[in-house]
């Protein structure tokens, strides 16, 4: 088992590899039409050509594709060529380099891999530290809407498969697919309009000793003045900020929640259908089993497999979180960077961030099929 | 990177865990330290005070106000850990003079223990000294109930604080000497304890303390957009569609990040937001020699960046040459500093005082001083600037800025360098002997320049090697030694550029990511501590969020105050919360989380609906700044599809200035202002916003020479003989048409039969633009009614640019972006690479068009605002007869926000004007008591004396 997470994880640097590099080839596709960074400068009668010019070199840009791409993956996995600040002389940072541990009087030197992502044309500001950013808002976001579908829908789906064509099953299903067909970004426009006109949240105000004068606020993960108060994570909260948290969080889990669930009960109850409909269930039950282990037992065990896969995938969405919905709800998601970054062609951002979904992707389907080892003993990679 | 930094954390992080686990085993005195004593800081306890030598007054220790700040801060807080807490003495011996208690018995409390800041008594240049006393009631007895401990200084009381001891209680006082001025030895008295002050050099100058104004100070009345005085406190919630890229003044690209940074900086020069005319910034006021070329700019006393350093001439001069003209730091604030490709210059006359010079009569100037040019701290960026990319020197060689750069530094020294060589030589003589040396320098220059275009690097190094022998040649001409100091300065000048010429011989490639960690460009990002953003705007960064929120917090040594000689900005707080969706941006209005909205036009109704039940105030303000427009590509068959006769027909069809007047009666605008901006709108016919106060609006706002009129308009393509010839509802190019317009009849040949020459073409509008989106449908409907038969396709942005420059299109709707200045020679000179409607203007120009040129280049040679705006009228009313480019609408400005808040009318949050953020206040009382977060600490700029009780435990 060791050995295959190792094969695997080693595997997956040529594939990031091809996966970049497609990236940078579709997103020059792209530039080709819409033009790079510099060039939304250039219908600006303020700025003069030698401006754009001058802008163009000092980003790179001015180099053909081949080095900018070949400069960016030999950043990541070998050597990023800097010029000191000081002196000017050029020297080579490597990627990959032995360093002695900390705290040990011996020479024993272990190699680190530090890779250089390269730095957002728009922020002046490393890729990874962009990253980081966000990263935290999104996983505020995403947790618990991940939680709850999960935790709603798997129920659900078994309970539809054993109550076939009954009346829950049906009203669940109807309400499943209800969520599914409105829109994600017309049900928060309708939560939106719905809590600040009709309802005007805001009225309800209360003195708070943390900030003061709070009310109830719309849109963003935070009310506006508690947004500074604390830290990023929930245990450097108060309790303050946090049921301002859960206040912020319903609309976010209704509207991204409802979306996901339908098509995750369908498959748990296809999948349980199936399985209830063989033979071996049909024996089972002959054999004077309870229903209840027929169906936790022996039925549910094996319908979850294609579910754990589907799992494996999902978990993407934990990082990168819906766009539409974060800029209507006004969160923000790692995804709304990659929107703005795509936006302003911001090379660098566009590829880290794309490279930093499928090594996600990629996680998650090994994930998955560890997962898939240990749940099911009939599934062994030797 | 990031994983050395996350190591060396741990490593922190280790380190200082055995330290602790160290002193935690560490000697017992530690756990028997008083604990009911507040701490002082650790190095003042374990300062040992030596008596000082005579000779050590020369080498004082720099200790200044800002520790003893510190030592109050220190002494809020819970003692340190477990670390070795020393015994103190009883009361802290004094360098010099007296020590310890007089025999005064008669005082109602005695001091049990005492410090000072500095320790040793030293004060150096405009320091402060600080004083903590623990009194003691003295005697069993009971005591007063309110005791009056005085600070005197040479027998003078300073300070008088009352406190209210218990009998036996300890209670800690806190003493501040500011300023401290006569040079010299000093006794501190409070109560029965004394103490020896040494001034080494006295305050210089006083400047303002945090909260104080200036004496410079401006004050900002009506004339400058006050409507009302209003009450400081308070905080204003604004909110912005995007994130700020960068604090970066000169590295900021977009409004997102300018409307922050405008609220952090301040400039020589402002805009009025009344009249939009020039108004003083820093410099409070400034002289405009009488050739125009040089202004002298006399800047405010006094004021102080938003760290306490005095502000003076080195940080205009600094941000002038160090940044803004600066050859490795790529700014749009450069292209302001360049009128006709030469520099304008700064020099600095004296600390408060700097010329700028200008290479010829320049009117904008004092706008884009005001719009692009903030000035920045020398103390704090110097360090920065001098590592700019490094190298790019080098590499940025190919361009002409550094090229540009040394003539002027040579032009000048060589000048100077001749006056002051030879002061009784004629002047004739010194001017011939400067012209025949720039004669070749010239020559040497262009020769480079060519070099240096070709990219041959070897080229580029004879051009170099001749240009360095030029320069040598003007070092001899100038005096060897004990010359003035401008020719010192010339030597400099020029030593400096032959050093800059020989690096040509090793070109370097930039570096690969462009801006480097340490240059400029990455200095004052979104990562930057907020403390270490200094600027003298308005308002200082507090604290940004990513993507959700940017908190200012004002400014305590701003230099403006209002009639009463109250300081501004009147709010506490400017909070900007990142909004991205207009929905949800006008949601978060209603419910009363921001406090301004901007909306769209749609949205218009219901806030004027609510506006009473719901306390807002909408503003329907004048037009926007910016036009839009349609543009018929004058060259279409000679430049946009060479060899096709039917676009050349066409071209003769777009040079028709008679069509295009047609094609401007046709459009219905006020359709378009009803439908697209549900009735918020206004004809534009003029080529300048209708804000600036360049506009010719002497037949008022509502004025449009070409209001709708269908009739005249077919009349009009009827008279040059666009007729629709086969009956199908579309116009033809006629052979009469083109006769009239010389066509020969061979030409004609060339062309299909009458029937097939319709006069169709495609108009092109950038997709996702929903406003010119709507607008080019409405327009081809309007034009399609004529019989013109125009053919709508969008296309996106960058290709229809990339089009448009290169004349490869046949008509676009777009707009250009406008300012209060309206000089734009880019577009409206025949030469201009934006001159997009006819390019080969630049060969031959018609008539109006050479007027054109002239009017815009007399427009700025001027500095009197009534004759500039004379060649402003006539040039807008050129362009009004000929269309180049047929003006459609314009937005009004519509914003809402509360009633309760003061000034609001000449809040402009669309335009982003910098300078009346500082005016807003509320006025409802509860507004102004608010704050985000009330048990937050008070922030160390706050008024330290306002609560003496603050150093209680």
């Amino acid at each position: 088992m060791f050995g295959y997470i190792v094969r695997r994880t080693l595997y997956m640097i040529p594939t990031l590899i091809a996966v970049s590099f497609v990236s940078f080839l579709m997103l020059l596709l792209y530039e080709r039409y819409t033009g790079t960074y510099v060039d939304q400068f250039r219908f600006n009668p303020t700025v003069s050509e030698e401006t754009v010019e001058r802008l163009e070199r000092s980003l790179g840009l001015d180099l053909p594709w081949y080095e900018r791409y070949l400069k960016w993956i030999a950043g990541v996995f070998l050597f990023t060529d800097a010029i000191d600040p000081v002196t000017g002389e050029r020297w080579r940072v490597w990627s990959l380099e032995p360093v002695r541990i900390p705290f040990t009087p011996w020479e024993i030197r272990l190699p680190v891999w530090r890779p250089y992502f390269g730095e957002s044309f728009q922020y002046q500001r490393s890729v990874t530290d962009m990253l980081v950013q966000y990263l935290p808002y999104t996983i505020l976001m995403t947790v618990p809407v991940f939680l709850f579908i999960w935790i709603v829908a798997i129920p659900i789906g078994i309970y539809s498969a054993t109550h076939q064509y009954s009346v829950g099953d049906h009203a669940l299903t109807f309400l499943g697919f209800l969520g599914l067909s409105i829109p994600n970004f017309f049900l928060a426009l309708v939560i939106i309009y719905v809590l600040s006109g009709p309802l005007d949240v805001g009225q309800y105000c209360w003195d708070r000793p943390d900030v003061g004068k709070y009310c109830l606020g719309v849109g963003g993960i935070f009310y506006e003045k508690y947004i500074g108060l604390g830290g990023v994570w929930p245990w450097q909260w108060n309790w303050g900020k946090f049921l301002d948290y859960l206040w912020h969080l319903w609309p976010v889990i209704l509207v991204l929640g409802t979306s996901s669930l339908a098509g995750l009960i369908r498959i748990m109850r296809g999948q349980l259908l199936d399985i209830l409909g063989s033979n071996y269930v049909q024996t089972a039950r002959a054999k004077g089993l309870r229903e209840r282990v027929v169906i936790w037992k022996h039925a549910v065990r094996n319908a979850i497999n294609p579910m754990i896969s589907i799992f494996g995938q999902s978990l993407q969405f934990l990082i990168s979180g819906a766009l539409v919905t974060a800029i209507v709800l006004n969160i923000p998601t790692v995804e709304l960077l990659y929107y703005q970054s795509l936006l302003n062609k911001d090379e660098y951002l566009i590829l880290t961030i794309l490279t930093f979904f499928a090594v996600v992707l990629l996680l998650g389907n090994l994930l998955a099929d560890v997962l898939l080892a240990l749940v099911d003993p009939r599934i062994r990679y030797d | 990177m990031t994983m050395r930094r996350g190591l060396f954390v741990v490593w922190a992080v280790a380190v200082l865990g055995l330290v602790l686990v160290l002193a935690g085993c560490g000697g017992p005195q530690s756990a028997q330290a008083p604990e009911e004593e507040p701490t002082p800081p650790e190095e003042v306890a374990r300062t040992e005070p030596t008596p000082p030598k005579a000779e050590e007054t020369e080498s004082p220790p720099a200790v200044g106000a800002q520790e003893g700040d510190e030592g109050l801060k220190l002494t809020e807080e819970e003692p340190m850990g477990g670390e070795e807490q020393p015994i103190r003495p009883e009361k802290v011996p004094t360098p010099t003079g007296p020590v310890g208690p007089a025999a005064r018995p008669q005082l109602p409390a005695t001091v049990v223990r005492a410090e000072a800041f500095p320790p040793n008594g030293y004060v150096v240049t405009g320091g402060s000294a600080t004083f903590y006393v623990w009194v003691q009631p003295t005697g069993t007895g009971t005591p007063e109930p309110e005791v009056a401990v005085e600070l005197k200084l040479d027998g003078e009381v300073i300070e008088t604080q009352t406190v209210s001891l218990a009998p036996g209680e300890t209670k800690p006082l806190r003493f501040e000497l500011t300023d401290l001025q006569g040079v010299g030895p000093h006794l501190v008295e409070i109560l029965d304890w004394t103490f020896s002050l040494t001034v080494i050099e006295p305050a210089v100058d006083p400047g303002v303390r945090p909260g104080e104004v200036p004496p410079d100070a401006q004050v900002i009345d009506e004339g400058y957009g006050l409507l009302e005085t209003g009450i400081p406190g308070g905080r204003f919630v604004d909110s912005s569609f995007e994130p700020p890229r960068t604090f970066n003044p000169y590295a900021a690209q977009e409004t997102s990040s300018t409307v922050v940074i405008f609220r952090l900086h301040a400039g020589l020069v402002d805009q009025n937001p009344v009249d939009y005319q020039p108004m003083p910034g820093l410099a409070q006021s400034w002289e405009i020699s009488e050739d125009g070329l040089e202004v002298t700019f006399y800047l405010r006393r006094g004021v102080r960046f938003s760290d306490g350093e005095p502000f003076t001439a080195d940080d205009v001069i600094f941000t002038v040459n160090d940044i803004i003209l600066n050859c490795d730091v790529p700014n749009n604030a450069r292209d302001s500093f360049f009128v006709q490709g030469k520099p304008i210059r700064y020099v600095k006359v004296d600390d408060y005082t700097v010329k700028a010079i200008l290479p010829s009569v320049f009117r904008p100037f004092f706008n884009d001083t005001a719009s692009q040019f903030v000035v920045l701290p020398q103390h704090v960026l110097k360090d920065r600037v001098a590592r700019t990319a490094p190298g790019a020197w080098r590499h940025y060689s190919r361009s002409r800025c550094a090229v540009v750069d040394a003539e002027a530094r040579i032009e000048e020294a060589l000048v100077r360098g001749l006056r002051a060589a030879n002061p009784d030589a004629p002047e004739e003589e010194l001017a011939e002997r400067a012209a025949a040396q720039l004669e070749e320098l010239k020559g040497a220059y262009e020769a480079l320049s060519e070099a240096l275009n070709a990219e041959s690097v070897e080229e580029a190094k004879g051009a170099a090697l001749q240009l360095s022998m030029a320069l040598a040649k003007v070092l001899d001409l100038l005096p060897a030694e004990g010359g003035d100091e401008a020719v010192e300065e010339a030597r400099a000048a020029l030593q400096r550029a032959v050093e800059e010429l020989q690096g040509i011989e090793e070109p370097i490639e930039a570096g690969q990511w462009g801006t480097r960690p340490g240059t400029f460009m990455d200095t004052w990002t979104t990562a930057t501590d907020p403390e270490e953003i200094v600027g003298l705007g308005p308002f200082v960064l507090e604290r940004y969020i990513v993507e959700q929120q940017v908190v200012l917090r004002r400014n305590p040594y701003y230099w403006r105050v209002d009639p009463n000689g109250v300081q501004l900005p009147y709010l506490e707080e400017y909070v900007f919360l990142i909004v991205k969706d207009r929905n949800t941006e006008f949601a978060k209005f209603k419910t009363g989380e921001i406090d301004v909205f901007a909306p769209r036009p749609k949205d218009w109704p219901e806030i004027v609906k609510s506006a009473d039940a719901k306390g807002w105030l909408p503003i329907l303000g004048g037009p926007t700044f910016g036009t839009t427009w349609v543009v018929l590509n004058q060259d279409v068959g000679e430049r946009g599809y060479p060899g096709d006769p039917l676009k050349l027909a066409l071209q003769e069809v777009f040079r028709e200035v008679k069509f295009r007047q047609a094609l401007a009666f046709a459009v219905d605008k006020q359709n378009l202002i009803d439908n697209i901006y549900q009735g918020l709108g206004v004809p534009q016919w003029s080529p300048i916003s209708i804000p600036s106060p360049f506009f010719d609006d002497s037949r008022g706002v509502d004025y449009d020479p070409y209001a709708y009129d269908p009739d005249r308009a077919q009349a009009l393509l009827d008279e040059v003989g666009l007729l629709d010839v086969d009956g199908d509802g579309v116009r033809e190019i006629t052979d009469a048409f083109l006769r009239a317009r010389g066509w020969s009849d061979e030409q004609l040949a060339q062309l299909p039969p009458e029937p097939e020459r319709n006069l169709t073409f495609i108009l092109s509008t950038n997709q996702g633009n929903e406003v010119r989106e709507e607008m080019s449908e409405a327009i081809t409907t309007d034009w399609n009614a004529v019989g013109v038969g125009v053919v709508y396709k969008p296309n996106d942005f960058n290709s229809l640019v990339g089009d448009l420059l290169g004349g490869k299109y046949e008509a676009m709707l777009l707009g250009l972006t406008g300012g209060v200045e309206p000089h734009a020679p880019n577009v409206w000179k025949p030469e201009g690479h934006l001159h997009f409607w006819r390019y080969s203007a630049a060969e031959n120009p018609p008539e109006w068009e050479k007027r054109l040129a002239e009017l815009v280049d007399l427009g700025v040679s001027t500095y009197d605002f009534e004759e500039a705006k004379r060649y402003y009228v006539e040039f807008q009313r050129l362009v009004r007869d000929n269309l180049p480019m047929i003006y459609l609408v314009n937005q009004r400005f519509l914003y809402a926000t509360l009633k309760s808040l003061g000034n609001a009318r000449v809040f402009k949050p669309n335009y982003g004007a910098p300078q009346v953020a500082h005016l807003l206040w509320w006025k409802d009382e509860a507004r102004r008591l608010e704050t985000a977060n009330p048990n937050s600490n008070p922030s160390p700029n706050a008024d330290p004396n306002s609560n003496p009780d603050s150093t209680s435990p």
